[in-house]
């Protein structure tokens, strides 16, 4: 292994047991490990591997195999999803058959209930580590504004609020209202 | 009581795992918890709705991607280890590919403005989506001072501080477990 990918195997591998709340809720520690740790990418190309891996479907967590891509291309591509999806399906392999008989437990449950709120601050610090890295001018924080508010109000498809906040950039742009 | 201790009557050959789990890759435009309810309980009928909930809350408990961990369940129920793997690349195979065109269109054309602009005003977009599901999840659950308190320190610790998301969860985590546990006992 290079010395890239092998950044990008530890940085995915240490993360992929604790991902609680989804890809969304990961991205500071993916921001940390990647820009701040590794300085594998910089704030401007990591924001906009967050975005751009968006538009593709698939799970959510692919997001770290687009990382892997563009840092050390195939084989980043490889190690990355491999760290992220490997051992937890591994885990789930071996013990989901046990698991079965003990998912029901109240216990479990309200330990389940009472983790909540830690995803909750982890979706509100990845929304405000993810802004800071891309920069944004005013136009940037009305997207940013308007698509929370959208996703509050309604129960639509995600990607229609990427694709619209696409061609709204594209018309700002042209009109000379964002700075490139 | 447990819904899937023994394979369910549903005839399903290797492929049709395989190819089933390739529509939910294909099909999950903004995640996958839609198009995986559509192609396994909807399109191809392998679970029962009460079937899939079962697995799908398996797969929450377990650590890393739920939506993953399902598709590892499913495969193994079905087919074994080879049915898990089968499951597992054809969910990811198909998205791969698109994300590797994506990146290479996009590093092509970076420099052109319109292009740059799109890119920037969509991951503005993204980010408001993030506060968005975040702000849905809070309105139901935070519902008392302590779930407020836990959420607080958490985003303090990882938002401000910017300290590691592993020691955080594992400091705030056990006292949260504790405090819901207790207020379960009383």
């Amino acid at each position: 292994m290079s010395e890239e990918t092998s950044k990008l195997f530890w940085a995915f591998f240490s993360t992929a047991f604790f991902a609680i709340g989804g890809a969304s809720a990961l991205i500071p520690e993916f921001h940390r490990q990647i820009v701040e740790n590794y300085g594998l990418m910089n704030d401007a190309q990591f924001a906009s591997s967050v975005a751009l891996a968006q538009l593709a479907p698939g799970p959510n967590m692919l997001m770290v195999s687009f990382i892997g891509w563009q840092v050390a291309g195939l084989p980043g591509l490889l190690v990355s999803t491999f760290a992220i999806v490997g051992p937890p399906s591994l885990l789930a392999f071996g013990v989901g058959r046990a698991m079965e008989r003990v998912k029901d437990s109240p216990v479990l449950k309200a330990i389940k209930v009472s983790l909540a709120p830690i995803v909750v601050g982890m979706m509100v610090a990845s929304g405000l580590i993810t802004a800071q890295a891309a920069g944004h001018d005013a136009v940037g924080y009305g997207l940013t504004a308007a698509s929370a508010a959208f996703m509050l109000m309604f129960r639509r498809n995600p990607l229609w609020v990427i694709c619209a906040g696409g061609l709204i950039g594209v018309a700002a742009g042209r009109l000379g209202l964002m700075t490139l | 009581m447990s819904t899937l201790e023994t394979p369910p009557p549903v005839k399903m050959t290797r492929l049709d795992l395989m190819t089933g789990f390739m529509l939910v890759g294909l099909f999950g435009f903004g995640g996958i918890a839609a198009s995986a309810y559509h192609v396994i309980v909807e399109r191809r009928k392998w679970l029962s709705p009460k079937e899939y909930a079962s697995v799908l809350g398996l797969g929450q408990v377990l650590p890393g991607a739920n939506l993953i961990n399902m598709t590892t369940i499913i495969g193994d129920r079905f087919h074994g280890a080879v049915g898990a793997a089968l499951a597992l690349s054809g969910l990811i195979s198909a998205p791969l590919f698109i994300l590797v065109a994506l990146a290479e269109l996009h590093d092509r054309y970076a420099e052109l403005p319109d292009v740059r602009a799109a890119t920037l005003a969509a991951g503005a977009g993204a980010v408001g989506l993030t506060f968005g599901t975040g702000a849905k999840l809070a309105r139901n659950i935070l519902n008392s001072p302590t779930a407020v308190a836990f959420c607080a320190l958490t985003f303090a610790s990882i938002g401000v501080m910017r300290w590691p998301m592993l020691q955080t969860i594992l400091v705030l985590a056990p006292f949260a477990a504790a405090a819901g546990f207790w207020r379960r006992e009383k």
